[in-house]
């Protein structure tokens, strides 16, 4: 059983260490993370569960807890981006690729049981699934990005900034329609009877939405969880010699082929998957990890599927943080298209772990 | 013979008169202001300018003279310099005097720094106002607020590379013992206990010795000392005379204090300035050798106060 | 369970001899070139990896 005194201690050594060698800025990251970490697990803030919840057992209380940590996160974002020109928004291209890569992330994330966050606080948090499937996770985003040109020719158009077309007051209004006429919505499935919200969901919403600015004000770009895992991979694969980075239309660009040749520890996004880690290893030294065992074939599904969610979150450009949360609260057009298509493919998803008796 | 005898002492006369004064007090400015050759150059703000300057002359606030918010010592695109420099009249035949407001010796700085732009752009007759507009003021001269237009010249100058210290000539013979280096700012800074906000690092160039601006002028005041005063503070600060000296500071301001007072005061030869200075030494992508740079405990420190001072 | 526990340990092994073979093999970090640690009103523009951009410089 992990004690909380030693892991204190590691964690600061880890900070100084940081705040030593690497930034003042990527050390306080750090710290950031931990809190997202620590959060996501000492609430059990699933976005999986809260949307298999919704739709099995029509429960709203997580789907809520989402929407709200969306405008909340929104509320607090839009005018940072409004006000500051150093920071941008999570822009990503409308694009077929993302039509496709949000539907599959929401159908395998159910399988995995864990989306990107989840994945990572459940890794953390000492669930085997999830702790097998961060590096085919990995594998996965770091293919979906040396083949994303090939999928973005399929079709795109360019991104669009709500902040930038309206301002960002008009912008956060249209937000908190669109995030009403959800939970509308939300409310019409599952009934008049049912509690809106838990207080572990409304804590976590309004924990995630600060941290998620805070992330957003220091490092100048909103969270994200995939690019640090398609780095790594990337990094690995082209040391083994496997990877030509130079000659691929992704990691050949100038910033990518940057970050392969410098310490992940400069990159924010890897600095973030990091701190989620440690944050829910803190938390997971007074709780058990939740989770129950798998059969062989339940194994083989959820790591496919583990893999499958790395590709697809690659082609949507993020994941439920990075493409909906970012995307969302930074006004991008992307994250409202990701938004339905992954939770169409949860719908499947949902059904496909019934049949397989997850 | 006689004739050829008056051209030659005409001559000899004109030249000894030519090698103008690099300091002139208020007196004196004021007597020759009807010159055709003289030229007044206010380097102060637009609106200080205009609520009253001495009379005849032309504005050219300081900024103009300096390179961007990024590296400020940095020394402008001649082209630049050249559209200035023209613009104000000036020229080989021109007898510049650069004024500014006189609050400080660290005002003096700024006429220092153009003094030298305008010596590295090759004009040779220079002088300051000891004391500024506020010596001027002190001493009851008038003022006059009424915009003076100049025509411009078509002065094409070059730049004098024998005034101008470069980073690359600098980190070449740095620890070769040939160069005297000179740090004009006060020991906080010499001793890396703080630093410019714009540059990367506290601490100073290596081999350097600090002599800082402030001995140049009566305590309190922005007027330069006497001629022998400068030389008893020149011989107290132990430096080598004979040997080639590059005068820095922060951004090339303070700098130009002890470039003026060693070259243009003491007719030191071979005395430089390193316009960018420590901005500009440490923003090399390459770490150039320093002295007194703190560690990160203490660099850290540094970074802190410099943000609370910036946004506090 | 006993399993789960050695599962946690190489995982987080595995962790930290990724991160401590990527510091080997990177280039030396210059502390020089450290941004400021909050990166609104500091006056420079931001240029990280991220999730959303589609190609290998994002922002401005």
């Amino acid at each position: 059983m992990l004690r909380r005194a030693p892991l204190a201690a590691a964690l600061a050594a880890a900070f100084l260490l940081l705040l030593w060698n690497v930034s003042v800025r990527q050390a306080v990251l750090f710290l950031v993370g931990i809190g997202m970490g620590a959060t996501l697990a000492g609430y059990r803030f699933g976005f999986t569960t809260g949307w298999r919840q919704l739709i099995e057992q029509r429960d709203p209380r997580g789907a809520i807890g989402q929407l709200l940590l969306l405008g909340l996160a929104a509320t607090l974002a839009m005018p940072l981006l409004g006000r500051f020109s150093e920071l941008h928004a999570a822009l990503g291209p409308p694009s077929v690729s993302l039509l496709v890569g949000a539907f599959f992330f929401g159908l395998s994330m159910q399988l995995a049981d864990g989306c990107g966050s989840g994945t990572l606080y459940k890794a953390g948090l000492g669930v085997p699934l999830n702790m097998a499937i961060l590096p085919l996770f990995a594998l996965g985003s770091f293919l979906g990005s040396a083949q994303l040109n090939a999928w973005l020719s399929l079709g795109q158009i360019h991104p669009v900034s709500l902040v930038a077309e309206f301002g960002a007051g008009k912008a956060l209004a249209l937000t908190w329609l669109a995030l009403g006429a959800l939970a509308f919505a939300v409310r019409l499935w599952a009934g008049g009877e049912r509690p809106w919200l838990s207080r572990s969901w409304a804590y976590g919403a309004v924990l995630l939405a600060v941290l998620a600015s805070l992330n957003l004000a220091i490092a100048g770009q909103p969270c994200g969880v995939v690019y640090g895992f398609s780095l790594w991979a990337g990094k690995l694969i082209t040391a083994a010699g496997w990877f030509d980075p130079a000659g691929n239309g992704f990691w050949g660009l100038a910033g990518n082929a940057q970050r392969l040749g410098e310490s992940v520890l400069l990159d924010v996004t890897s600095i973030t998957d990091i701190g989620i880690l440690a944050g829910a290893l803190w938390v997971s030294a007074r709780t058990p990890a939740p989770g129950k065992a798998l059969n062989a074939q339940q194994w083989a599904l959820g790591l496919t599927a583990g893999f499958v969610m790395g590709y697809s979150s690659r082609l949507a450009f993020g994941c439920n943080i990075g493409a909906m949360l970012s995307g969302i609260s930074t006004g991008s057009l992307h994250g409202w298209i990701w938004l339905p298509m992954a939770f169409l493919g949860t719908t499947v998803g949902v059904r496909l772990r019934r049949r397989f008796q997850f | 013979m006689i004739r050829s005898l008056l051209f030659l002492s005409t001559f000899a006369a004109s030249a000894w008169a030519c090698a103008a004064q690099p300091l002139l007090t208020p007196a004196e400015l004021q007597s020759r202001l009807g010159e055709p050759a003289l030229r007044v150059v206010d380097i102060r703000d637009a609106k200080s300018y205009a609520a009253g300057h001495i009379p005849g002359a032309v504005n050219a606030p300081y900024g103009r003279w300096r390179g961007p918010a990024s590296n400020p010592g940095e020394l402008p695109e001649l082209q630049k310099l050249t559209g200035l420099v023209q613009g104000l009249g000036l020229s080989g035949a021109t007898h510049a005097v650069v004024v500014s407001s006189g609050a400080d010796a660290t005002d003096f700085g700024a006429s220092a720094r153009v003094y030298w732009t305008l010596k590295a752009l090759q004009l040779q007759e220079l002088s300051i106002l000891n004391g500024g507009l506020k010596a001027w003021s002190q001493a009851g001269l008038p003022l006059e607020r009424k915009a003076v237009t100049v025509a411009a010249s078509s002065y094409r100058p070059q730049l004098d590379a024998s005034l101008i210290a470069t980073r690359e000539e600098i980190s070449g013979r740095i620890g070769s013992g040939t160069l005297s280096l000179v740090d004009a700012r006060p020991p906080a800074f010499f001793y890396g206990e703080t630093r410019h906000p714009a540059a990367k690092l506290p601490g100073t160039l290596k081999g350097a010795v600090d002599l800082e601006y402030t001995k140049w002028f009566q305590p309190g005041s922005s007027t330069f000392v006497s001629v022998e005063e400068a030389r008893k503070v020149a011989a107290a600060s132990a430096l080598n005379p004979q040997k080639e000296t590059v005068s820095f500071c922060n951004t090339g301001h303070w700098a130009a204090i002890d470039w003026f007072a060693l070259s243009e005061v003491l007719g030191q030869k071979q005395v430089k300035l390193y316009p960018g200075s420590m901005v500009d030494w440490t923003q090399s992508a390459v770490a150039l050798p320093m002295d007194h740079v703190p560690g990160r405990a203490k660099q850290l420190f540094v970074d802190a106060k410099l943000w609370i001072d910036t946004h506090l | 369970m006993k399993l789960n526990r050695l599962l946690r340990a190489i995982f987080w092994a595995g962790l930290l001899l990724f991160l401590a073979w990527d510091w080997s093999r990177s280039s030396p970090i210059d502390l020089r070139q450290e941004p400021p640690l909050i990166a609104a009103g500091s006056g420079q523009a931001v240029s990280g990896g991220l999730c959303a951009m589609a190609s290998g410089d994002s922002g401005s």
